[in-house]
């Protein structure tokens, strides 16, 4: 160093400024003529005993003098940044540079403004701090770039990820991050993202990888962010998501589905997923079949398209009706590809998530094609059956009913007579006359109605279901069995309560038949009594949800086992078949009610005929 | 014909058949044809009321309900009614006829009736009836009735039908009364 007080030349146009301090007073014994400038004062004004410290922050005093002491005790040189204030009051920040003179009288160095560069410094650390922080706690990798992709900074995640330290790709393109076939990819969403920054903060990243050091690939999803400087300059923040884990259960997603779809391809139905949208979410291979698609075009097209507009009615409305976590079940025709209407047993059931919101119904069906045949086949067995027993039965009863027949036969002829008698008079009565008449149509009409009542007997009709009631065909077998019960001396009564009974559904043939038979084995056995019994009650009562017919007969009673009697070709009445009482049992069963015998006190049989209402 | 030779107003059909159609035409029938009628739903109906008219007969259903004609037959014969019966059926029974006729019946008519036929029946029992009661009692008639009977039940019923009909009418009544 030359002589302080002859500070080099070359350093006066410096910025730096020359000063010499004296180590006892810590007053200024030198200083260059820039120093004026620096803070404002004279140079007699620096020379003023105490102007330093007068001068210096008071929060830096401390420091400062700590920092020289250490300078004067054996230090060679120190550069310590302090504050001090110019004239006009302003703070600057100054550096100094100082080293001990060898004699130890003075320290002696340079000043330099530094207050621009604090100030930046200031500004960067605390937005570094800021988003160091934020980097650090994000649960994402974040990557800092400049708007060119040039990486700036990155997170521990991020370093993690990639499998790369920041030092060894910082200052290149993220892009080399990207494998190469999928780099135009990124530069595109870099793009848009240009394009539209504020609307987009998040890009679709779908289909996405980052390309480890180790040249592994990894799916992710690329979020993108603003992050603007106070400068105007602008980065560009990456949040890239890992998508493994999504992906793994995602994957195991797909196997369960798989699962799921190879099960219902197993089962011999047609199973379909329908969410909210009513479009279907999944569908098996026999459901697409039936409709004639292909499961892939199914699936995610709406139920209407598919199913038709009658159909899909159907299903909305037990899809409705299924809301309350319950099963709907229904049966009903549906149409296939190829045109034909078939058989089907629908359920529905309604699917929910964990927070219980509906997010669907399985639709599960069944083609019954072939046990509606059978049903249908046994039904026209049963009614071939019932039929060929009818006819016997009504051919045993064909003297009661010509019988029957002749009686308003007779009536009819009588009045006939007696009318055209009546006009032939001298003074014809006419008032006896029209009342002949009306009782010819009455008559008329009787006879009509017994042979309807045969007529239907003997008819090979289809089973009908029909609201059957009860005491009227009573009435109406009692009517045709009267003539019957009266020559074999029987006396046929009924008994039904006051207010009537409700009606059963059913075939009104076929429980016709029932009673038909009931009330001839009941004439007959009423015919083998002595002249006390020989009577048979009909009774018809509401007993629960059941309407129960009781045939009670005074005759000889039942066999030991009267189960027997149920068998067919078991005949007790000569003539009959020995069908009637077991076609009348298959009668009773396939209208959902209970045909059986029991003994009746004291002397007898009754036999119990029950119906659901 | 016999039917024509009687005097009708004073003749009494007894119409006893459950049917009430064809009780009330056959009614109305004798009615035009001038005879008193009166109807019976049951034999045990008209036994309770026996009336003793003269003359009279009766035409009775062969199947009804509780009593049967046939039935009706032998209470009036057991309780020596001179009353002549006349069957109307709508069976062609043949064994059931005969025991009809040997119970001592003018007639045994199918349903439906031909006019004729009835009114022929009806004048011929009347008829009957009338001369039954204008002589007494005599051995062919219990004969005729075709009843087995001991010569003491003939006797005991000679006495009753020589003193006409009305002790006939109260041992009928007594067997309703059964």
């Amino acid at each position: 160093m030359s002589s302080p007080t002859e500070p080099a030349g070359f350093l006066e146009g410096a910025p730096l400024v020359p000063v010499a301090i004296s180590t006892d007073t810590g007053d200024v014994t030198y200083v260059g003529p820039q120093a004026v400038e620096l803070l404002g004062y004279s140079i007699e004004v620096w020379m003023e005993p105490g102007f330093w410290n007068a001068r210096l922050f008071p929060d830096d005093q401390v420091s400062v003098a700590q920092a020289r002491e250490r300078l004067v005790a054996g230090g060679e040189s120190h550069t310590i940044d302090y504050r001090m204030e110019h004239a006009d009051g302003r703070i600057l920040w100054l550096t100094e540079v100082m080293a001990l003179e060898r004699d130890g009288s003075r320290i002696q160095g340079f000043l330099q403004d530094v207050t621009e560069r604090k100030r930046q410094e200031v500004a960067l650390w605390k937005s570094e701090e800021r988003l160091r922080s934020l980097l650090r706690l994000a649960p994402d990798a974040l990557v800092l770039t400049e708007e060119d992709g040039k990486i700036l900074n990155m997170n521990d995640q991020a370093e993690a990820l990639f499998d790369y330290r920041l030092f060894e790709v910082a200052g290149s393109c993220i892009d080399h991050l990207i494998p190469e076939r999928l780099r135009g990819r990124m530069a595109d969403l870099r793009g848009a993202f240009d394009r539209d920054p504020i609307r987009r903060s998040l890009v679709d990243g779908h289909g996405l990888a980052i390309e480890r050091s180790d040249g592994t690939e990894i799916p992710v999803e690329v979020g993108m962010s603003l992050v603007s400087e106070e400068e105007g300059s602008r980065h560009i923040l990456c949040s890239v998501r890992d998508l493994t884990t999504r992906r793994r259960v995602e994957a195991q997603l797909r196997s369960s589905e798989r699962r799921l779809r190879e099960m219902a391809n197993v089962v011999p139905a047609l199973v379909c997923f329908i969410g909210t949208d009513e479009r279907f979410r999944f569908v098996n291979d026999a459901y697409a079949e039936w409709y004639g698609w292909e499961r892939g075009h199914l699936e995610g097209r709406r139920v209407r398209e598919v199913v038709g507009e009658e159909f899909h009615r159907r299903l909305h409305s037990s899809m409705d009706a299924a809301g309350e976590r319950t099963a709907a079940h229904f049966q009903c025709e549906i149409q296939t590809a190829t045109g034909h209407r078939r058989p089907v047993d629908v359920s529905i059931v309604p699917q929910f998530d964990d927070d219980g919101l509906r997010t669907g119904h399985f639709v599960v069906m069944r083609d019954i094609t072939s046990e509606v045949e059978a049903r249908q086949s046994d039904l026209r067995h049963r009614a071939e059956l019932a039929h060929v027993s009818r006819v016997a039965t009504m051919g045993e009863l064909t003297a009661s009913i010509a019988h029957e027949l002749n009686q308003p036969l007779t009536a009819i002829v009588a009045n006939a007579q007696a009318a055209r008698r009546l006009l032939h008079r001298e003074a014809p009565d006419i008032e006896e006359v029209s009342e002949a008449l009306d009782d010819i149509v009455a008559d008329g009409r009787r006879a009509g109605e017994v042979i309807a009542s045969m007529r239907q007997l003997l008819q090979r009709g289809e089973i009908q279901e029909e609201q059957v009631e009860v005491t009227g065909m009573v009435g109406e077998v009692i009517e045709l069995l009267r003539s019957e019960a009266i020559g074999r001396g029987v006396h046929l009564s009924t008994r039904s309560p006051a207010g009537g009974l409700p009606l059963v559904m059913g075939d009104p043939i076929q429980l016709k038949q029932v009673l038909l038979n009931l009330l001839m084995n009941g004439i007959e056995a009423a015919a083998r009594a002595t002249s006390d019994s020989r009577c048979v009650e009909v009774s018809a009562t509401l007993d629960g949800a059941e309407i129960e017919i009781a045939v009670r007969d005074g005759g000889p009673g039942l066999p030991a086992n009267s189960e027997e009697l149920f068998q067919p070709f078991v005949s007790h009445r000569p003539g009959g078949l020995g069908m009637g009482l077991a076609i009348s049992r298959t009668i009773a069963e396939a209208h959902g009610g209970r045909l059986w015998a029991e003994p009746r006190k004291p002397v007898g049989a009754i036999f119990k005929f029950r119906l659901p209402i | 014909m016999t039917a024509e030779n009687i005097d009708r107003s004073c003749g009494t059909v007894f119409l006893v058949d459950d049917d009430e159609g064809v009780r009330k035409a056959l009614g109305r029938l004798l009615r035009a044809h001038g005879f008193t009628v009166r109807s019976f739903d049951s034999a045990v109906a008209f036994l309770r009321t026996f009336p003793a008219t003269r003359p009279a007969c009766a035409v009775v259903d062969l199947r009804m309900p509780g009593m049967s004609g046939l039935t009706l037959q032998e209470c009036l014969n057991d309780a020596g009614s001179t009353l002549p019966l006349i069957f109307i059926t709508g069976h062609g029974d043949a064994p059931v006829a005969d025991s009809a006729l040997e119970g001592g019946a003018v007639a045994f008519l199918q349903k439906p009736l031909g006019e004729g036929q009835l009114l022929d029946a009806v004048g011929r029992a009347l008829a009957l009836h009338d001369r039954r009661e204008a002589r007494p009692w005599r051995e062919g008639d219990a004969s005729r009735s075709g009843r087995v009977h001991g010569p003491e039940g003939a006797d005991g019923r000679r006495s009753g039908a020589e003193r006409h009909e009305p002790p006939a009418a109260e041992r009928v009544a007594g067997m309703a009364q059964r």
